[in-house]
Parts: C-alpha cells; sequence; structure tokens
C-alpha cells in the first residue's frame, strides 16, 4: 500500500496543504489541477526532494521557524518503508520520468546507466542498453543532445531496467507526438501488468490521464490563490459516474432541473451538468445524455461555474 | 580612498619623494589585498557556490523548482550527500584558487610594470621592447608571463571539458560518488571579472614592452579601477558568504 499523510509544503507564498490518499498495488493514480496548484510540487515531495518532518514534532517546527527555512510536513509509505524514517530505502524504490531530464546533461546515456545505474539494486546494464536501443535513444549521445523525446525514452529505458515499486511521472508526454504517446502509454501499462507496482502520473493531458489512471488526485486553489489543498481524491468512474451531461432543448430543461448544477449555454447550445448519474435519468431524458468527461467537469470547475465541495470532501 | 591614491598615482605625471611613498604603501597595499582576495573565496565562496551542505534552504528549492537533480533523487544517505557536496565545493575551491592564483601572479607582474614607467623615462624612451630582448631577466619574465596566461586561459576556456573528463573518469574507475564539477554561474561570473581584469593588465604591460603608449591614459585608469573594484567587491562579499555558509552548516548540523 503507498500512504501519503498530510502532505504539506511552503514554497515562498505559495502552499500545498494537507494532501493525503492510499493507492493500492496495480493502480495508477493520475494528479490533475490548473497550472500552478503544486503538481510537480507534490511529486517532487514523493521523489524525496524535500526533508520531511512531522508536523506534530514541536521542536522541529521551531527549528525551521527559528531559522527562517520553509517547511514540508507529513509523510509518505511505500509499503513499510517511510519516507521520513527510511528515506535511502524509500528512494531505492522508486522510478521517474521527469519533463525535464534529472540527469546530467553532459553525460552519455550510456554513462548515465553506468553512473547511477550502480545505486538501485538490480539494475541491469545490459537491459538498460537493450532498451535504449528497443526506444531508439543512441546511446553515444550526450543526454543534452538527445531530443525531448529520446530523453523520455532514456529515463523510461533507465526506470525499466531495475525492479521499482513506485513509478513517479511528471508531465511525461507533454508536446510530444500523438504515436510517442500511444506508444509510451502502452509501455506504462505493461510495467503495471505485474500488479505490484504503484504509478503516480501529473499531466495536464486529462482526456489521456482519463484514459490510463485508475485513481485521480485532483489539486486546487482556493478563495485564497496561494494555498492548494486536495479538492478529491477517488476513483476517476466513480467520479464521472455521479455527473452526467445533457445537451437539452429550453422546454425540456423543467423536468430535469433538480438536478442541474451548472450550464453553458449561447444560442445554439445548451448544456447541462447534472449530478445524476446517467443510468439514473428518468427515460425521457436519457437520450440527450452522455457521460461527463474529465476535462468537463474541470471546466466546470475551474471556471467557477460549479463546486462539488461536498461530494469532494466526502470523498477526500 | 585607496582607489583615489592608486588612480592619482597611475594618472599623475610629476611625482615627489612624499607621493613615492605613498604609492609605495599603495602597491602594497594592493598586493597584500590581492594575494589574500583569494583565501576568503578559497575555503567559503565555492562551498555556497556549490549548494554548500544544507539540501533544504531557499537557494536549493528555487533550483528545485525548475529542476530536480538527480542527486536529491538518488537513494543516497543525506549524511554521504552532504560530504559529496564538501568533496565537490573542495574540488571546485582548488580549481577556482588555481584559476586565481595564475590570475593575481600576473597582476602582480602587470602592476610591476605599470610601475617602471619612471624607470623608463630615465631611458630616454628609448623602446622598452629593445630593452626587454636585450634584458635577459625580463625577457624570462614575460615568457613566465605567457605561460601563466597560457594554461590559465587553457584552464578557463576548458573548464568544462576538463570537468567532463574528470567524470568520464568517475564512471571507468567506478567510485560510488558522483561527481559534477560544474562551478556555480555565479563563480564562473568572478572568474570572467578575473580574467578581464589580467587581460586589462596585460594590455598595460604589452604597451610597455612595445615601448609605445598604445592605450590612452583613461583606459589605464579604468583598468586601474576596476582591480580596485574586484578587490573591494571581493573583500565586501566575505561577511555575507562567511553568514550564509555558517547558516548553511547550522542546518545541516540539525540534519
Amino acid at each position: 500500500m503507498l500512504t501519503c499523510s498530510n502532505i504539506t509544503k511552503y514554497i515562498g507564498s505559495f502552499t500545498l496543504k494537507d494532501v493525503s490518499f492510499t493507492l493500492e498495488p496495480g493502480y495508477i493514480l493520475g494528479v490533475i489541477g490548473r497550472n500552478g496548484c503544486g503538481k510537480s510540487t507534490l511529486l517532487r515531495v514523493l521523489l524525496g526532494s524535500y526533508l520531511l518532518y512531522d508536523p506534530y514534532d514541536e521542536h522541529a517546527l521551531h527549528t525551521m521557524q527559528r531559522e527562517n527555512l520553509k517547511r514540508c510536513a507529513g509523510d509518505v509509505l511505500l509499503g513499510e518503508c517511510s519516507l521520513r524514517e527510511q528515506e535511502t530505502a524509500y528512494k531505492a524504490k522508486l522510478a521517474y520520468v521527469l519533463s525535464e531530464t534529472p540527469f546530467d546533461l553532459q553525460l552519455t546515456a550510456m554513462e548515465v546507466g553506468a553512473l547511477y545505474g550502480r545505486y538501485y539494486e538490480g539494475f541491469l546494464m545490459e537491459q538498460y542498453l537493450a532498451y535504449l536501443e528497443k526506444y531508439e535513444v543512441p546511446k553515444e549521445y550526450r543526454i543534452g543532445k538527445l531530443s525531448r523525446g529520446q530523453q523520455i525514452r532514456q529515463q523510461l529505458a533507465f526506470a525499466r531496467s531495475y525492479e521499482a515499486k513506485l513509478y513517479l511521472l511528471d508531465e511525461p508526454a507533454a508536446n510530444l507526438d500523438v504515436e510517442f504517446r500511444a506508444d509510451f502509454y502502452q509501455e506504462l501499462r505493461q510495467i503495471m501488468s505485474s500488479g505490484d507496482k504503484y504509478m503516480i502520473l501529473v499531466s495536464h493531458l486529462v482526456e489521456e490521464l482519463e484514459q490510463l489512471c485508475d485513481y485521480v488526485l485532483w489539486l486546487r486553489q482556493g478563495s485564497n490563490e496561494s494555498v492548494s489543498e486536495q479538492y478529491y481524491y477517488g476513483s476517476v468512474e466513480e467520479l464521472k459516474d455521479s455527473f452526467c451531461l445533457l445537451e437539452l432543448p429550453e422546454d425540456k430543461v423543467a423536468s430535469c432541473k433538480q438536478w442541474i448544477v451548472a450550464s453553458r449555454c449561447n444560442e445554439v447550445h445548451q448544456e447541462y451538468l447534472l449530478n445524476i448519474p446517467l443510468r439514473e435519468l428518468p427515460d425521457n431524458l436519457k437520450s440527450y445524455g452522455r457521460q461527463v468527461f474529465l476535462k468537463e467537469l474541470m471546466y466546470y470547475v475551474d471556471a467557477g461555474r460549479y463546486e462539488m465541495e461536498s461530494e469532494g470532501k466526502e470523498r477526500c | 580612498m585607496l582607489k583615489i591614491i592608486i588612480l592619482d598615482m597611475l594618472l599623475e605625471q610629476k611625482k615627489s619623494k612624499g607621493k613615492l611613498l605613498i604609492k609605495c604603501l599603495a602597491v602594497a597595499a594592493t598586493l597584500v589585498l590581492g594575494f589574500f582576495l583569494p583565501f576568503p573565496y578559497l575555503f567559503l565562496f565555492p562551498l555556497l557556490t556549490a549548494q554548500g551542505t544544507s539540501l533544504n534552504t531557499e537557494t536549493d528549492e528555487r533550483q528545485l523548482y525548475h529542476l530536480p537533480h538527480i542527486q536529491y533523487i538518488l537513494p543516497v544517505s543525506r549524511e554521504r550527500l552532504k560530504w559529496y557536496y564538501i568533496i565537490r565545493a573542495g574540488i571546485a575551491a582548488l580549481f577556482y584558487g588555481v584559476v586565481n592564483l595564475f590570475g593575481y601572479v600576473n597582476c602582480y607582474i602587470g602592476m610591476k610594470y605599470v610601475y617602471n614607467e619612471r624607470y623608463m623615462e630615465y631611458r630616454n624612451n628609448v623602446g622598452y621592447m629593445a630593452d626587454a630582448v636585450m634584458s635577459g631577466t625580463a625577457l624570462l619574465k614575460y615568457l613566465l608571463l605567457a605561460c601563466i596566461v597560457s594554461i590559465g586561459l587553457f584552464l578557463f576556456v576548458f573548464q568544462q571539458k576538463i570537468c567532463l573528463y574528470a567524470r568520464n573518469c568517475q564512471v571507468k574507475w567506478g567510485t560510488n560518488t558522483p561527481i559534477s564539477l560544474r562551478i556555480g554561474g555565479f563563480a564562473k561570473t568572478a572568474i570572467f571579472l578575473s580574467w578581464l581584469a589580467i587581460g586589462l593588465t596585460m594590455v598595460l604591460c604589452a604597451s610597455y614592452m612595445v615601448g609605445v603608449e598604445l592605450i590612452p591614459r583613461l583606459i589605464k585608469g579604468i583598468a586601474a579601477f576596476f582591480l580596485i573594484f574586484l578587490v573591494l567587491l571581493g573583500w565586501m562579499l566575505s561577511p555575507w558568504v562567511i553568514y550564509k555558509c555558517s547558516k548553511q552548516l547550522l542546518v545541516a548540523d540539525y540534519e
């Protein structure tokens, strides 16, 4: 089980507050939200980039405050392994594919494997080289000279060359072509096929994330723009099933008024968001309805047209 | 004050005994400052540029905000990582110190010839080049200067290549410490400024070598000002550097 409890991170005036979730092995979690809502910050916390403090340890907090240092509190448990208590052991179980490669740009793809592979138990250099070949990454090229797609594939080759437990991906497919993305997601599915791994994916490509992920963690700034909180955590299907979209003629609106929570109307198009599952709609309305897509739901919420506060809080 | 004295010294035509004394004092002060300047940097400045020993400072966070670097992700204990930073800082310090030392030797030799102006006047404007060629000692000095400058320039221009080579050696030797010898941008700028100062000194030297006033006195003034500026900047930055480093070490202790 992967358990993330009460993660709070301060960066300048921005605060990512109280993020908690639990993920079972074999599932993929997608992290969504607007720009600047703390998705990548959360990922960096999970990567172990920051020192974590016990939010209830008064001495630690006092020392940090005295030194005017920004705090990161909470803990992440990967199985029995705590990021706060056993940082090295925790990090040894991580694999990562980040939008900006963390590897040294001056090293060649092969040198990266030789230099950094030794830190991961069971890293197989032959396997890494085979993956580089499979993904068509020139092993003699410096990382800095590789294209973005190649850098992502090189990271994927590295990640697949040892037995990791938790895969962390930060916008891996952004700005890449459709074919690459399809192949990439196929690779991710293959990684998860063993059923004993966890994957957390941060992305703006909500449509694709919706197809790939089992769970979704939605981060959102409230009225205070500098504080971002967990808005929803739960199954993607469950979230989508709670709502439906209707494109209705005006004379039919009255019959479903009690479920309408938001609308988007103009002269030619009237669209209503209803907080009722599609299957529970009255028969005379079903032909007008369809299941809502995650990106549409995000639009309604982020545009301030709908606030699913009660549902979100319950699921959290 | 020192700046005014030295500018005055460089630009002034008429020289009295009193002024000669001031000149000597100013030269001594400049040289002392010049030679001692690298030391605070040698031990403390690279510590800062190499991100110090702490992993939780705001500076680090800003860097992480843009790019999480492999060192922070690798399964390496914080203690070991701290030593890695100290070793890296040490290597950077050594590198920076060596380059700076070459620079200050250059400055010393350059300054020496700048102050030989009066001596040259006794030669009734005989071309200094001829004098230098005839004088074996002077020629040796210039050869030495050229060697030092060449080595320094080589280190400066090829620093990335040297670092890369060192890292490749690490890969080949199979040591467990990831080595990144990249010197911080700030240190690079400082090295660049040092070399700019050295270059200006060289121009001054060259003008005397050929025995012709190739450059106007204004430029000589600017060059001198620049040298003094660097010295003062170094001393002004020192307390700040010490403060930052001690703070970081404090945090490291806490960790």
